[in-house]
């Protein structure tokens, strides 16, 4: 779909509202990225737009909120701050994560819940649940009290979680253990656009000593390595691969592979595959 | 060691502090809106545990990627609130049918946004009492029909379509409701902006 610039005067104020259907809103929004005056009544249409939040009548949160917002924040504090990223409005990006919330959480939401109807513990739940969309937060804040390294991790995890399904090519692949591992399974997410990816696997059996699993990237003529993890009791690790590929045509894609290699780590495959989805062989 | 009066930065200069991980700025900016941000989830869900979590989350935002917010791009209150409605709305369809049923009886409640505050807020008051009151003063001017209009989009997240399907009404007269609506708000909010810098 596309829209003039006499369209998107028609639409700015409904789509300033959120009122407007997700192709439109798209439509809309991808013209106002290139053109400054659209872009002046797309400002003015959330300047007016938001002034309704203003006009709420005022009720006030428990006294205890504040409490867990700074304990939550306080564990939080060693998590680094990104660049700032100027180059679209916010609200581009507001209305963009808007549009795909509602897609991302049920594709995540579904492939979350199969997961955590897969995994054993509350631990485990827990965890994967601190990784899911907005919905999930409740779960994150009960495990953000705990441990604050761990929420750091938790916390990084997010954002790359949000930020892969929040592409366009979001893409899922389950995986399955091989006869080395037959009880574990897990689920690789992905998006070739973003380079950024999400393993969460369950089910491996503990590792030998100096020894890690290492998660790869299967093509027609290469396996790319995609990075060392390790698992917990329950056998459940995580992964987020940043930067997906190494920019080298390595032939058709075939999928992703788990194998157990020094805990160093290794430029090419040297253990057993343990787990693997696609049409590797 | 450093002793900073808080209360006495803008918005801003509290943001900057964040990127620093400053605690005492977070805080700052937590007292001054979080009921503002409450309120308007708890518009937006009708729940008041719910949107306790989502200003929790929204707050939580804040602190972890302050870089979100380009006060080239605007006030920090307007993008804060943006996140908050957005927010809500997300989790009001997230919950979907649970919530669809506390619809319609918003569309039947005429005015609800009313014209008078329900409370003082100390700390919202030195900032926005003025700008909440204009809001609402404009508010009044408009017609019931292009004011629910505009609320069910803005509060309850639904479609042009959707609300004509919920109103009964033909969809090219809820879009004429929110342009007018809409245009009318602008236009009362730019006179009071003029009279602001004329005085």
């Amino acid at each position: 779909m596309h829209m003039d610039c006499e369209t998107v005067r028609e639409h700015v104020d409904a789509w300033a509202l959120g009122a407007l259907d997700a192709t439109e809103a798209i439509a809309l929004a991808s013209h106002i990225e290139g053109c400054a005056a659209c872009a002046l009544l797309a400002d003015d249409a959330h300047d007016t737009a938001a002034a309704f939040a203003l006009a709420v009548p005022l009720a006030a949160a428990s006294p205890s909120l504040k409490a867990r917002v700074m304990a939550s924040a306080s564990l939080l504090a060693d998590v680094p701050v990104r660049r700032p990223v100027t180059s679209q409005r916010w609200w581009f990006s507001a209305a963009a994560a808007a549009i795909v919330a509602g897609v991302g959480a049920m594709a995540w939401g579904g492939y979350l819940q199969t997961q955590v109807n897969g995994l054993h513990g509350t631990e485990a739940r827990a965890q994967i649940a601190a990784t899911a969309q907005s919905s999930q937060f409740a779960t994150m804040r009960t495990e953000l009290t705990q441990s604050s390294a761990r929420s750091v991790d938790l916390a990084t995890n997010q954002d790359a979680v949000v930020d892969i399904v929040s592409q366009p090519d979001v893409q899922r692949l389950p995986m399955s253990g091989t006869a080395l591992a037959p009880s574990a399974r897990g689920r690789y997410i992905w998006s070739r656009t973003s380079g950024l990816g999400a393993l969460v696997v369950s089910g491996l059996p503990p590792l030998p000593e100096g020894s890690s699993y290492c998660m790869w990237v299967v093509y027609e003529n290469a396996w790319v390595n995609g990075g060392l993890f390790t698992i917990d009791s329950t056998g459940t690790g995580r992964l987020i691969v940043r930067d997906f590929g190494d920019g080298i045509d390595h032939g058709a894609f075939r999928g992703f592979a788990v194998t157990v290699e020094a805990s160093g780590g290794v430029t090419k495959r040297t253990g057993a595959t343990v787990l693997q989805g696609g049409a590797i062989n | 060691m450093e002793r900073v009066d808080y209360a006495g930065l803008r918005d801003d200069e509290l943001m900057d502090r964040l990127a620093s991980r400053d605690l005492g700025a977070f805080g700052a900016l937590y007292d001054r809106y979080s009921d503002l941000v409450y309120s308007v989830s708890l518009r937006v869900v009708a729940d008041a545990q719910v949107a306790e979590d989502v200003t929790q989350d929204v707050f939580l935002r804040v602190w972890r990627r302050p870089e979100s917010f380009d006060l080239s791009r605007g006030k920090f209150v307007t993008w804060l609130l943006s996140v908050a409605r957005n927010r809500s709305i997300d989790e009001r369809r997230s919950q979907g049918r649970r919530l669809r049923h506390e619809v319609a009886p918003a569309a039947e409640a005429e005015d609800v946004l009313p014209s008078t505050d329900e409370r003082d807020d100390p700390a919202l008051a030195t900032v926005l009492a003025d700008e909440r009151r204009a809001v609402r003063r404009a508010l009044e001017v408009l017609p019931a029909e292009q004011k629910l209009a505009i609320q069910l989009a803005y509060f309850g997240g639904l479609t042009q379509q959707e609300i004509a399907d919920q109103l009964s009404t033909p969809l090219g007269t809820v879009k004429t409701r929110i342009r007018l609506g809409m245009q009318k708000m602008r236009v009362v909010l730019e006179e009071r902006r003029r009279g602001e810098r004329g005085s």
